[in-house]
């Protein structure tokens, strides 16, 4: 690695588009002609000057090499978060990837695949979507279950239509609770009560898990009923990731570097990690 | 050892060959005294600076290859167009004169962490290339915190990793050169220098069995500390005990010389100029840890003592770096408030054994 | 890169010596000392973090007003004309208690010779006033602590607030010293915040019932009879037998150390009566006994010195307001005020600053960072911070350590004596002091006790030493009766104030009652802690032990309220900054009985044997 790879390239927002109240979809466009390519699940730093850095995960398609699309939550305490919400159509930031390890999708060729998604957790899997629809032969089933708190609260709502009417690819969500306008007809309950009806083949099934921490270990449990296992279920973890690059030592669990090892698990290396 | 050459220095030309170091372009790093006569690293400008007669300073001249704040770069906003960022000029070559051995393998540890282990780090490697190590060997441990001979390969005189190596045997300077960069700096004293004999080379290894045999500072049998961490078979009191006494300051990391971890920063000068920096930081402290959710996965003392003695010592991050994460030089038993330092935690960590067996 | 700086670090009153350095690129590296006899290489989070606190985005750089960027000639301008249209005893100037001495005399210099204001004090004396107020009450004498590594010495340590460890962390990296040397410990506080655990003896005792337990341990050692447990609100009789105990290892120490964080202890009745103790083992083994209080702030001391305190003894200007009274919310007589440093929503609250800038004509504030408080100021000056100027500290062990300059102030900042002098030059003051050399001049004739100091002495981090000879002469007496002409017996509420006069630099406003002296009327009277008397309670329908929460200017403050058998008055213990809680105590009694206090009960007293 140079001094420079930690120089951040420039990409300009060519697109904002709100997806709930708290988060935003960006589309970064890259300003150099060096196409920007990576694998699904990888992520990359988002620089905003003056804010800092945050890592985002790429949820556009890894067909798309001149501009990526990332999904911001705006926290309190996130300062690059909030700093991007603030931005504008035309603005400049920079980005530094792609990094990490993305999910092995060719491994998971002539599988069954079922994701199971929640909350800020879709957009981690929407290039693994993209991707499996891209290439869609090689794989057999595909099962996308999606959970959000309330209706308000789901992210790439058109694409999910999209996907809901897709012979593709089966696509359930779920809320956990209906909103009080009653606009939502669909599934009410958490995304663990979409498992119970699903016809899963067990061991010839990868799971994609993306999520809130509390969710790991429900759906760990539904896939373990359905015969999935603990080496085909691959998670991709948050942690408080600074450097990207294994280095700054901010994302170790264990004896792991989420950056460099991960972000992307099976659950069975999930469970050697050796941590609190 | 085989290419490692060795010459004798008369303990009387040692001013001389200090001064001829100025000759070079290189900055000069050596141990110097500061107002309050503390002794610590610092460029100097002539021999008279130097003060080889010191235990080892607090801060390590590790420092001078990873500083405890460094700009990666400096960036100016535009109103048109992506904002200007300058990277800092590259570092210049400087001679770290006087480092101790425990620092000589520290900086082994940095090297298999920065370089070794993809990928490599440009900011470290590039000063790292640029940085000649001078090795002062111990005729003795040189301070009652020092623990190096408890330690992985430690020792009172560095068997590797340092370009050139002074130590002191019988009232003469045995000098090793190990590489190039030592070999630049022994032209430099080809008329001070005669070749080494045996008895001189036996001597200060007998002059090292002597001061291990005699030694009288922080146990931390670091080997047993070792097989009950990696083994996970500690008892989670022992933890709870050290996270009590543990005030979240984050010296002992600050000050260790094989820790790595930093923080990223901006810093506005104005609203459109400022630089982004890295800077040392410590897994001790609560917030270290923060997701951007706010959650913190290590949010307790005692887990966060836990997750530093796992990181330095266990064999898991062992595979990884090649090296364990303590070189024994003993900063962390000076700096900590509350008198937690690394050999109190490998004994508590021992006796927790103990106390499994019975 | 530059050479290393020495420094103390100015986040608490340990004092702890650092190095700055400053690297290339406006980077500082920070480097702790060995070499520092109090921190010995070891440092808090606060201190290791300090080379972030000069550069970073939250420095001030330019003079704002009304929260905007404008040039320096027009926010002095607009200082100048504001303060000129004010007369000049309705102007205030507050300070924060990091200040250097060089700049408490600028401050001070502006106040009195320029614009001719009384009305000067600082925020340190808040933090650490009512336990110096308190010591040096009973200690008859100005209160100069024992340097903090005497603890080491020591063959047994009290220590009163078991939160040490997180208010002056240096002082906790002491005691745990002290103890691995061999040293006893015994923990007197109501809640364990670390430390008890590592107690010999460990007492804890009811809520805020501190000073009680105080008191009882004294008669014990004195004696004396115990106070009752119910009317001192002690917990059960398991404290008393641990206090027995207590009292037994003082007996038999030969040295011992009592030690308290100014910062826990916002009454003054706990130094008060840790000065007592220390003052009754010393009647009977001279010099075994002494008080460290660990101040909250690193120059609290420093400051009243140079005479940023409403009164100072020496001075013929008529006495000020002091900070309390400044800030109250119906404080009629300030129309300017002058803040230096301080982020006053921090005391007052969001509501409450902007409630002060609204009835204030002009706010003027100098600080080196971006706070609330410059956001809503008439006028903000950026001003040099740490690192960016040098300086000294008084300590409360009556030494002077020095702090240099490791770099040019960021920006626009200044130097506070630069800026005011400009201010000053506007006013027809053209000879403000501005360098250290003249400022030093200056403080060396002006100010009792610092007239031996050499600059240069300073400058080279030799030892400096205040003289305490001059220093207890500055004193003056230290009892003197006063008459309160505002606060008078009224019918409905029979309360007398009998207050005295106290003419060190702590209780310094006539108008403050005097709480040692209130305290000592207690104790003449050998009747414990009493805030009210008892038929009174019962009316008001106040518990002991309770504590009613009084609406202040500063807040609201609680009173534990104590009976007082045996005597027709009520008597008030309060510190001496809170006048406005006590006048509407002794108005009407207007306290919110609402908000009184949950009186929680758990109280034990754990003695670890062996
Ligand atoms: S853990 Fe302590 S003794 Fe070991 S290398 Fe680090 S600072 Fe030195
Ligand atoms: S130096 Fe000691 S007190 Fe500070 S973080 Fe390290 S172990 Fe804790
Ligand atoms: S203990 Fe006090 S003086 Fe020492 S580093 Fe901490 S805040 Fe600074
Ligand atoms: S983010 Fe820096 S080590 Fe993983």
């Amino acid at each position: 690695m140079q001094r420079e790879d930690y120089i951040p390239r420039p990409v300009v927002i060519d697109n904002i588009r709100p997806e709930t109240l708290t988060e935003k979809s960006f589309t970064l466009r890259f300003t150099d002609d060096e196409p920007f390519t990576f694998r699904p699940g990888q992520f990359v730093e988002v620089s905003v000057l003056g804010a800092g850095e945050a890592p985002f995960c790429i949820a556009s398609s890894p067909a798309q090499t001149d501009a990526i699309e990332i999904t911001v939550r705006k926290y309190a305490e996130g300062m690059v978060g909030s700093a991007l919400h603030e931005r504008q159509v035309g603005d400049y930031v920079g980005v530094r990837g792609p990094l990490g390890n993305p999910f092995p999708l060719e491994e998971f060729e002539g599988r069954d695949i079922l994701i199971v998604a929640g909350g800020i957790g879709l957009p981690a899997v929407r290039a693994c979507i993209l991707y499996i629809l891209d290439h869609r032969d090689n794989y057999r089933n595909v099962t996308l279950l999606y959970g959000a708190r309330t209706p308000a609260d789901r992210v790439y709502e058109d694409d999910l239509g999209i996907w809901e009417g897709s012979p593709d690819i089966v696509c359930q969500q779920t809320v956990d609770i209906a909103d009080e306008a009653g606009t939502w007809d669909g599934h009410v309950g958490l995304i663990t009560t979409l498992f119970e009806p699903l016809q899963i083949d067990g061991p010839q099934t990868t799971a994609i898990i993306v999520g809130p921490a509390v969710m790991y270990p429900f759906v760990v449990a539904e896939c373990q009923n359905k015969g999935i296992t603990d080496e085909n279920m691959y998670f991709s973890l948050e942690r408080h990731m600074k450097c990207g690059v294994g280095k700054c030592g901010h994302c170790t669990i264990g004896n792991k570097y989420v950056c460099l090892d991960g972000p992307v698990f099976t659950y069975a290396q999930m469970r050697q990690m050796h941590d609190e | 050892m085989a290419d490692i050459r060795q010459y004798i220095l008369p303990k009387e030309k040692l001013q001389q060959a200090i001064q001829r170091l100025f000759q070079l372009p290189d900055e000069v790093v050596a141990p110097t005294t500061a107002p309050r006569g503390d002794i610590y690293f610092q460029p100097v400008n002539s021999g008279a600076e130097v003060e080889l007669d010191f235990g080892n300073s607090l801060v390590s001249p590790v420092q001078c290859i990873v500083p405890s704040e460094e700009v990666i770069f400096e960036y100016h906003q535009r109103e048109q167009g992506p904002p200007e960022i300058v990277a800092p000029p590259p570092p210049a070559p400087q001679i770290i004169l006087g480092i101790r051995p425990c620092d000589v393998a520290a900086i082994q540890n940095l090297d298999n962490f920065f370089i070794e282990r993809e990928p490599a780090d440009g900011l470290y490697e590039a000063r790292r290339q640029q940085t000649t190590l001078i090795a002062l060997a111990c005729p003795e441990p040189v301070a009652d915190t020092c623990f190096c001979t408890c330690c992985e390969g430690g020792g009172l005189y560095a068997r590797e990793g340092f370009d050139v190596q002074l130590s002191l045997v019988e009232g003469q300077y045995l000098v090793e050169v190990a590489t190039e960069k030592g070999q630049r700096i022994c032209q430099l004293w080809d008329d001070l220098l005669s070749p080494a004999t045996q008895e001189i080379v036996e001597a200060r290894d007998a002059q090292e069995k002597k001061a291990i045999y005699a030694r009288t500072g922080p146990d931390a049998n670091l080997a047993a500390a070792i097989r009950r961490i990696t083994a996970d078979a500690v008892n989670p009191e022992i933890w709870e005990a050290v996270g009590h006494d543990c005030y979240s300051c984050g010296g002992c990391s600050y000050l260790c010389p094989v820790c790595t971890c930093y923080d990223v920063v901006d810093i506005n000068y104005d609203e459109d100029h400022g630089v982004r920096v890295r800077r040392t930081d410590s897994c001790r402290l609560g917030g270290f840890t923060r997701e951007a959710s706010g959650h913190i996965p290590r949010n307790t003392a005692a887990s966060r003592a836990r997750w530093y003695a796992y990181h330095k010592l266990s064999h898991d991050y062992y595979k990884q770096q090649a090296r364990y994460g303590c070189v024994g030089c003993g900063r962390c038993i000076i700096t900590c408030l509350g008198d937690i330092g690394m050999p109190t935690v490998c004994k508590l960590v021992r006796q927790s054994e103990a106390e499994k067996v019975s | 890169m530059s050479k290393l700086v020495p420094e103390v670090c100015p986040f608490c009153g340990a004092g702890c010596g650092i190095y700055l350095q400053h690297q290339s690129q406006d980077m500082i590296t920070l480097l702790p000392s060995r070499a520092d006899p109090i921190s010995e290489g070891r440092l808090c989070i606060r201190g290791w973090h300090l080379a972030a606190l000069v550069r970073n985005s939250q420095r001030l750089c330019s003079p704002l007003i009304n929260g905007t960027a404008v040039p320096w000639a027009e926010a002095v301008a607009a200082a100048t004309d504001s303060l000129r249209e004010l007369p000049a005893n309705r102007v205030a100037i507050l300070a924060a208690g990091h200040l250097t001495n060089e700049e408490a005399f600028a401050a001070s210099y502006l106040g009195r010779q320029v614009l001719g204001t009384g009305h000067l004090d600082n925020f340190g004396r808040m933090v650490d006033g009512p336990t110096i107020c308190g010591l040096q009450y009973s200690l008859q004498q100005p209160y100069t602590r024992p340097p903090l590594n005497d603890l080491i010495n020591c063959d047994l340590i009290v220590c009163l607030n078991s939160n040490l460890r997180e208010l002056n962390p240096q002082a906790g990296a002491w005691v745990k010293k002290a103890q691995k040397a061999g040293s006893k410990l015994i923990v007197i506080d109501e809640a364990d915040d670390g430390l008890g655990a590592d107690a010999d003896v460990y007492i804890q005792h009811a809520v805020r019932a501190r000073a009680s337990v105080l008191e009882q341990l004294s008669r014990i050692l004195a004696g004396e009879p115990e106070l009752s447990l119910e009317l001192a609100h002690l917990g059960p009789a398991s404290i008393t037998e641990a206090l027995y105990q207590a009292a037994d290892m003082i007996n038999s120490a030969a040295r011992v150390a009592i030690v308290l964080s100014a910062r826990a202890c916002s009454i003054p009745q706990p130094a008060m009566i840790a000065g007592k103790i220390a003052q009754q083992i010393n009647t009977t083994a001279p010099g075994s006994a002494q008080v460290i209080a660990i101040g909250g702030t690193p120059n609290c001391i420093g400051l009243i010195h140079m005479g940023l305190a409403p009164r100072d003894g020496n001075d013929q200007s008529p006495p000020g307001l002091a900070v309390g009274e400044i800030l109250a919310h119906d404080q009629q007589d300030i129309d300017g005020l002058i803040v230096i440093g301080e982020e006053l929503s921090a005391w007052l609250g969001e509501a409450g600053l902007k409630a002060l800038a609204r009835r204030l004509q002009c706010l003027i504030v100098l600080d080196s960072l971006h706070t609330p408080t410059t956001e809503i100021a008439d006028i903000a000056f950026p001003m040099a911070g740490f690192g960016e100027k040098e300086g000294s500290f008084t300590s409360l062990d009556g030494t002077l350590r020095w702090s240099g300059q490791v770099v040019e102030p960021v920006a626009e900042c200044r130097y506070l004596p630069q800026i005011f002098a400009e201010i000053a030059g506007e006013l027809g003051h053209q000879d403000f002091p501005v360098e250290i050399d003249t400022i030093w001049e200056q403080i060396n004739q002006q100010i009792p006790g610092y007239g031996d100091i050499e600059l240069a002495d300073l400058r080279a981090n030799r030892p400096v030493r205040l003289d305490e000879t001059t220093l207890t002469q500055r004193t003056g007496p230290m009892d003197q009766d006063i008459e309160l002409p505002s606060i008078e017996t009224t019918a409905e509420r029979p309360y007398t104030l009998r207050s005295r006069y106290d003419a060190n630099w702590w209780i310094y406003d006539g108008r403050v009652p005097a709480i040692p002296a209130l305290y000592r009327e207690v104790r003449d009277l050998e009747a414990g802690y009493a805030l009210m008397n008892p038929e009174d309670m019962e009316k008001e329908r106040v518990r002991p032990g309770r504590s009613a929460v009084l609406q202040t200017a500063t807040g609201g403050a609680r009173l534990l309220i104590y009976p007082l058998a045996g005597i027709p008055e009520g008597i008030i213990i309060l510190p001496a900054h809170q006048l406005k809680f006590l006048q509407r105590l002794l108005g009407f009694g207007e306290y919110d009985k609402e908000c009184s206090a949950i009186y929680r009960a758990p109280v034990a007293a754990a003695v670890k044997r062996g």
